[in-house]
């Protein structure tokens, strides 16, 4: 096999076969050490939660990737390619741009509480600004719903610094677990309580401003209305009665009222997590 | 009670029941492994292999096997290399169903060479001038491509993709899969094609010996011809029964209906390869050597009614079906198409293996033929029960169909 073996001749055959089975061999090896040279790379530059994040949104179903401008009326049928962050959106200037020639028919056919001085994250968070730039981090009413009363919560530490994106709570319930992802990128200074509404404080850290990829406003209660659609047809496919068709006040407990959902998939859909 | 471990929003059977389904499988895989085991210890004295039949069971197998699983590299070949994206619907089953084929054919071949302590003298002292030699050395260097290729697939379980560095590896091997596709598919050409010449070179046995371009044989290419045309038919037959079984719908129906035509437009070059390549074979070859094509076609168990069905029945027809674009449309066509191609490759391998070495080679031979032992029976079912456990575990905890639960639910609504 090698010019060491005692039957290998410096011939045309030798030389061609062998010259081939290594060459793919190498090439084999090499691109394996350059997928672990990147993958050494990425750890180490803690790329991880915005990989873990790209590869979420590219498994997300088409129905949960549509544009926050869809939401204001000022595109339809659009699905975002870009992880929900406008900033890097080549069009995002563009609908910003539109969005002030158009007006959409807000209303909100069920009683959810959406305080207007919050920003929110598609994965159903808030963000409250507080004094010092000190942000408040909880669960909106919509996931607060879905999820119920909790068993048990694992919230970060103090001191732990989250990127944005990254799956730093962990709520559960009998089988059912969710992880939650944090809609800003900060230190964390205070650990809260989801049974007292909110979950985490932190100080924000990065140059870029934060809330470009939050939704707020009457943007957010489009997109609210869009959420609740999309749980009537989830909680329809389970073979349930259809409900919220017009207006009412959605139940506390959701999971309670609807057993036989595929509550797995919706707690993993309401958080953004596909796995 | 393993939910847990199945990705969100796929329905599967219950545990105990899946417990169950395998549990045939895994008396059958473990009847295979203490055949094997006490095969490779004390040789190959309970087989019916003898110095007239060489190549027996185990070899038709291998044939059919790494043949059939040549959807995985032609599929990745298509994919990553010619775009067609949507065909990324069936490419994960391709990956595995590759590596059952790849791994499976790669233990009975062990077996069958038997001296398992010696292995690595195949791979030590090659000799270059066998076409056995292309053949294992392809065949391992593309088990550890479809190995590469599987590991993302595994890396994406529900609960392994919550450890964020089996995701930034999983990302990291993703963007280098073009290059394994590639490299993939050039082993396999050569592997698929080293095996049918390994045929065609034999001009001591005149009903396989063919003449050809350069040191390639027609055989050569056939192999490669019809190893493509089959591999996209056994996939399109496996994801219609694991559908079928698990009462889901897994795949958009036109991927299916894709997956048929490929094959019928294959097979037909290949049944018109082939039928050139009889008629030259008849006409030019065995006139050449002293022969008379009539002479290998009068034997009770291989008549010219062999020839007939692997051309029309296994070849023409279901060419004629699958080309079809409204016949593709349609399950009944489709899966009669697909089983056809399927059975047409496995006769090809069995007539090339096993009606060469019955043909009688010198004046004094007669026509003899082979019946497989049972320990032969254990490893060949050993190594499907094994593809069946394979399959089955993959199926229920890896995210093998990416648009499942979409189509799952458009079905729910209509």
């Amino acid at each position: 096999m090698l010019p060491t073996a005692y039957e290998f001749n410096w011939d045309l055959g030798h030389v061609i076969f062998f010259g081939v089975f290594y060459g793919i061999l190498t090439t084999v090896l090499v691109a394996l050490g350059v997928a672990t040279f990147r993958w050494l790379a990425d750890l180490r530059r803690q790329t991880a939660t915005a990989i873990e994040w790209e590869k979420t949104f590219q498994d997300l179903p088409l129905e949960r990737r549509h544009c926050r401008h869809e939401f204001d009326g000022t595109v339809t049928d659009c699905i975002c390619n870009h992880g929900f962050d406008c900033a890097s959106c080549p069009r995002h200037p563009e609908f910003i741009e539109a969005k002030w020639n158009t007006t959409a028919a807000v209303s909100a056919p069920v009683e959810l509480r959406l305080p207007a001085d919050r920003l929110y994250h598609r994965g159903h968070t808030w963000v409250e600004s507080g004094p010092e730039g000190i942000l408040t981090v909880g669960l909106d009413d919509f996931a607060e719903r879905c999820f119920g009363p909790l068993d048990h919560a694992v919230l970060p530490a103090r001191g732990k610094v989250l990127q944005a994106g990254e799956r730093s709570v962990v709520l559960k319930r009998g089988s059912l677990c969710a992880r939650v992802s944090t809609p800003v990128a900060g230190e964390v200074v205070e650990q809260g309580d989801p049974e007292h509404g909110w979950l985490y404080r932190l100080r924000p850290t990065g140059p870029t401003p934060w809330v470009e990829n939050l939704l707020w406003g009457s943007e957010a209660l489009v997109w609210m209305v869009h959420e609740l659609d999309w749980l009537q047809q989830n909680l329809n496919s389970a073979g349930e009665t259809p409900t919220l068709a017009d207006g009412g006040t959605l139940v506390d407990d959701l999971v309670q009222a609807y057993p036989d959902a595929d509550w797995d998939r919706i707690w993993g859909q309401v958080c953004l997590d596909v796995g | 009670m393993d939910k847990g471990f199945i990705s969100r929003g796929l329905e599967r059977t219950d545990f105990w029941k899946f417990v169950l389904w395998l549990l045939p499988w895994f008396l059958l895989a473990a009847w295979g492994a203490m055949t094997t085991k006490d095969l490779l210890l004390h040789g190959l004295y309970p087989t019916n292999m003898d110095n007239r039949f060489v190549f027996g069971l185990w070899i038709i197998f291998d044939l059919t096997i790494i043949a059939l699983g040549a959807g995985a590299f032609f599929l990745g070949f298509l994919t990553y290399l010619m775009r067609q994206r949507d065909l990324q619907q069936v490419l994960n089953t391709a990956v595995i169903v590759g590596f059952v084929c790849y791994s499976g054919a790669i233990v009975t071949l062990a077996v069958d060479v038997g001296q398992p302590i010696r292995a690595w003298f195949a791979f030590w002292h090659a000799n270059v001038h066998s076409m056995l030699t292309e053949v294992t050395f392809c065949i391992t260097c593309y088990l550890i491509v479809l190995l590469i290729e599987y590991i993302p697939i595994i890396l994406k379980n529900r609960r392994l993709r919550i450890i964020p560095s089996f995701l930034v590896l999983e990302f990291n091997l993703h963007k280098i899969m073009f290059l394994f596709a590639g490299i993939g598919a050039f082993l396999s050409f050569f592997h698929q094609g080293s095996l049918g010449g390994m045929f065609g070179v034999l001009n001591g046995r005149p009903f396989a010996f063919r003449e050809g371009v350069g040191i390639w044989p027609t055989t050569f290419f056939l192999f490669i011809l019809s190893a493509i045309a089959v591999g996209p038919s056994f996939i399109m037959l496996i994801v219609m029964t694991v559908s079928r079984i698990s009462r889901k719908r897994l795949v958009e129906p036109q991927i299916l209906a894709k997956l048929g035509r490929i094959s019928g437009i294959l097979l037909a070059v290949y049944i018109v390869a082939k039928l050139i390549d009889t008629v030259v074979w008849i006409f030019v070859t065995l006139p050449g050597t002293g022969f008379d094509a009539a002479e290998f076609y009068h034997h009770e168990l291989f008549g010219v009614w062999v020839l007939f069905l692997e051309l029309t029945v296994f070849g023409l027809l279901p060419a004629t079906i699958l080309l079809n674009r409204r016949r593709v449309q349609r399950t009944g066509w489709l899966v009669t198409g697909g089983i056809l191609t399927c059975l047409g490759i496995a006769l090809n391998r069995f007539v090339v293996t096993l009606q060469t070495q019955s043909m009688p080679t010198l004046s004094f031979d007669s026509f003899m033929i082979y019946r497989p032992s049972s320990q032969e029976w254990a490893v060949l079912l050993g190594v499907v029960a094994y593809g069946v456990i394979l399959y089955s575990v993959s199926f229920r905890y890896l995210n093998l169909f990416p648009r499942e639960h979409e189509l799952q639910s458009s079905l729910g609504r209509n």
